[in-house]
């Protein structure tokens, strides 16, 4: 497959092309600096790679860290660059578009027409990835740049690689490469190390058993076992007694524990019912249920108690008092008479009064209007002459006045204060009563309280008087209450502290079961040798190790063949990849070179290749700039004649491939590309430099020459005269 | 590349020794992404050594053995 034509629009350089005819065996592109001749190969590796090129990683070139495919003039219209092959079905183009303002992330508009219909995307890369060398590949045996050309010859991974390639040994080569990624070493040597610690725990159990006995013997004897009691014997014995307590205390607190049989051999479940059994017996036993409850009874019935005697006490001195009261002031209706009456007597006292001021105001009336004379006068009333009449009605206002109103103001006075006194004796019996009524109301409270505490039977608050006192003995019905209850707390408390005791024995003789079971298990593990091979897992680790050790010996075996394999080929190959290798090298540097070669030295564990020269020497080391340029076009040109026989990819990029060469040189690298050009096509960009001019006037090829114009900012770069040779 | 395939197989056929493990071997080398295949062979072989090794620890350390009367049992009294 080779190249026939390509056209470029908006990329680097380049704004639209046209159709730049790649037909020709050798087609020189020729310009000054800046006038698009790198962009035209890079062009080409662009379409048949896309993103993979726009980094640094790629191929392998530094500069590409920030590299931009678009013009920065471009417009709006996309990336385009078509390559159209001469391939085994017949005219292919491949066409690679990517649209103006992506990034080549999501991937670019690829397409191969070919002469049975159009691929597109996946269609299309796949007849890439078929019929195209990988990148790594074309990096080293299809092109050449001038940012990367010491790289080929002093890079010695590059050269190990690109020498394989030579010697057609590419496959061996990425097979050993695999082999050595599988790392069955590193898992050989992991599957032993976990052998050996597997034998090295192994062997401190052996020892194990020993330390646990000493120590269980010594906690045994401190609790005072003696060496005699320390059997199984006597472990199952403590298994018993510790079951046949269990079922007593479980007896005396109505509970059913499930306890298990005496004598069972199964360890586990009877150390889980041991240590499930306390938390059983402290909860859940119906025996101790009521006690809590009765604590609280008697405690409310104590607190009931208190309280009702002072409560009784007030009542009794309310109920005397009121009692005295009466005695001494007489019952309310006697106090209520008292008060009509000396009501009656004020209101009376009052009428007299008043009878007697009228009179004395009459009199003084009178007297004020008798003559001031001691003759007959005649009576106001009666018209009757009276002698003295002033005299007498002065001595009936004395009387009166003075004698008369002033008793009966004095009557007045004490009948009200006797009414006064009859109404507060009243008041003072009606203050007995309430606080006679208070009193009980109070003791009520607490006997209803004490009642509720009571059995229905033990009697209730009954009625009495205001003042009277309870007519039944509830509160010797409490306290009879509170002392049964007293004696039922302490028999309770009694099996309370008896089921206490018995749980922390039965603590203490479980922690002793165990540490005698443990005892007994060391001795028992003592007796027997840790066998690993006895284990029934065994088999399968076995199993599993000569897994291991089969996969890293066919490992071992394949790389072996494979580098036997590699050796064979490089002798077979060696001489006929050394007479291309020299020929090229010589080719480039004429008559003064010192030869190369490739040599290969094998060793059982690798096989590694070397550029020597005639005389055997390492020959990169001492070469200068030119002779290193001269070193990687000859490898480059002698793995494109190999990759063109084994791939069929008949194209070679030679971006500026004088530099360094002095006019000789080139006039060799022309040859070289002459032979080159025979098996492949060559394209070659380069200033108008003696090589353009070796390849033009001094080469049989069929060759084109393509010199670009003069970039115009707006027109890009472009071909301003072909020249066929 | 078919050539080089075709001259391990003979290789690995004229050894005579673990054939089918050997070709099976060159088929997975043979597939896509061979690298991440066989780092998955040799985690996949790892891990069983693993599995067995914590397997024969654990019955070890129990003094545990196969029930086919292999049991080596008491030394001689306790």
């Amino acid at each position: 497959m080779k190249p026939r034509s390509l056209s470029i629009r908006e990329f680097r350089g380049w704004r639209e092309s046209g159709e730049i005819p790649l037909d020709r065996p050798i087609t020189l592109v020729v310009g000054e600096n800046g006038r698009g001749k790198s962009s035209l190969t890079t062009a080409i590796e662009w379409c048949l790679f896309g993103r993979e090129i726009e980094s640094a990683g790629g191929l392998g070139i530094d500069e590409r860290a920030d590299w931009e495919v678009r013009p920065r003039e471009a417009s709006q219209g996309p990336t385009e660059v078509s390559l159209g092959l001469d391939a085994p079905e017949g005219p292919v183009t491949v066409v690679r578009r990517r649209a103006a303002h992506a990034s080549g992330r999501g991937g670019d508009e690829v397409e191969v027409r070919t002469p049975s219909g159009v691929l597109a995307d996946a269609a299309a890369l796949e007849w890439l990835r078929r019929r195209m060398p990988d990148l790594e590949t074309f990096r080293r045996a299809h092109a050449l740049h001038p940012e990367s050309v010491r790289r080929r010859a002093t890079d010695a991974a590059d050269r190990a690689a690109i020498l394989a390639i030579l010697l057609g040994l590419e496959d061996d080569r990425e097979a050993r490469e695999r082999w050595k990624d599988a790392k069955a070493l590193d898992l050989v040597r992991d599957v032993d190390l976990r052998l050996r610690r597997l034998e090295a725990d192994v062997d401190a159990s052996a020892d194990r058993p020993r330390r646990d006995r000493e120590e269980v013997e010594k906690r045994l004897l401190a609790r005072g076992l003696a060496r005699g009691d320390l059997s199984p014997e006597r472990a199952a014995a403590l298994r018993d007694d510790l079951t046949a307590r269990a079922r007593a205390l479980a007896q005396r607190l109505g509970l059913d524990p499930k306890l298990p049989p005496v004598g069972i051999p199964d360890s586990e479940a009877f150390h889980a019912w041991a240590r499930a059994w306390p938390l059983a017996a402290r909860e859940r036993a119906p025996a101790l249920t009521g006690l809590q409850a009765r604590r609280n009874g008697l405690s409310h019935l104590d607190a009931g108690l208190a309280e009702l005697a002072p409560l009784e006490d007030g009542l009794r001195r309310a109920r005397e008092t009121y009692e005295q009261a009466v005695h001494t002031g007489g019952d309310r209706p006697a106090r209520e008479r008292a008060i009509v009456e000396a009501t009656a007597k004020a209101t009376q006292a009052a009428a007299d009064l008043q009878r007697a001021s009228s009179l004395v105001s009459l009199l003084e009336d009178a007297l004020a209007l008798a003559p001031d004379v001691d003759e007959r006068t005649p009576c106001p009333v009666c018209a009757t002459p009276v002698l003295g009449l002033r005299a007498r009605i002065g001595e009936a206002l004395a009387h009166h006045r003075d004698d008369d109103v002033s008793r009966l103001v004095e009557a007045k006075a004490k009948a009200q204060a006797a009414r006064q006194a009859a109404e507060r004796a009243l008041d003072d019996l009606a203050r007995a009563e309430r606080s006679g009524h208070a009193a009980r109301e109070a003791r009520d409270q607490v006997q209803k309280r004490l009642a509720a505490l009571l059995p229905p039977d033990a009697g209730s608050p009954g009625v009495g008087s205001p003042v009277d006192g309870p007519t039944h003995d509830l509160a010797a019905a409490a306290r009879v209450r509170a002392e049964v209850l007293r004696r039922e707390i302490e028999g309770l408390e009694g099996l309370a502290k008896e089921r206490d005791a018995a749980l922390a024995r039965h603590a203490a003789d479980h922690d002793l079961l165990r540490d005698l079971e443990a005892w007994v298990s060391a001795v028992a593990r003592l007796d027997r040798e840790v066998e690993v091979t006895r284990c029934p897992s065994f088999d399968r680790l076995d199993a599993a190790v000569d897994a291991v050790a089969g996969f890293a010996a066919d490992v071992e075996s394949l790389s072996s063949m494979a580098r036997d394999a590699q050796a064979e080929r490089s002798v077979a190959r060696g001489a006929a990849v050394n007479r291309t290798l020299g020929e090229y090298y010589d080719a480039i540097v004429g008559a003064g070179g010192r030869g190369l070669q490739v040599v290969v030295h094998a060793t059982p564990k690798k096989i590694d290749y070397r550029l020597e020269d005639r005389d055997g020497l390492p020959a990169v080391p001492v070469l200068n700039q030119a002779s290193i340029n001269a070193v990687s076009l000859a490898l480059l040109f002698a793995q494109a004649e190999e990759r063109a026989r084994v791939d069929g990819l008949s194209l070679v990029l030679l971006d500026d491939p004088a530099q360094s060469l002095d006019a000789e040189r080139q006039a060799g690298l022309a040859r070289a590309i002459e032979r080159l050009s025979a098996a492949c096509s060559v394209l070659v960009t380069t200033t108008p430099a003696p090589l353009a001019d070796r390849v033009r006037d001094f080469v049989s090829t069929p060759r084109r020459l393509l010199h670009l114009a003069p970039r115009d900012v707006h027109a890009g770069a472009r071909v301003e005269r072909t020249e066929d040779r | 590349m078919a050539s080089w395939w075709d001259e391990m197989e003979r290789r690995i056929r004229a050894r005579g020794v673990r054939v089918d493990e050997r070709l099976a071997l060159l088929a997975l080398l043979r597939k896509p992404e061979p690298g991440v295949r066989l780092a998955a062979e040799t985690s996949r072989l790892r891990q069983a050594v693993e599995d067995a090794v914590s397997a024969v620890r654990a019955e070890a350390l129990r003094g545990e053995t196969r029930p086919d009367g292999a049991s080596p049992g008491p030394k001689g009294g306790a």
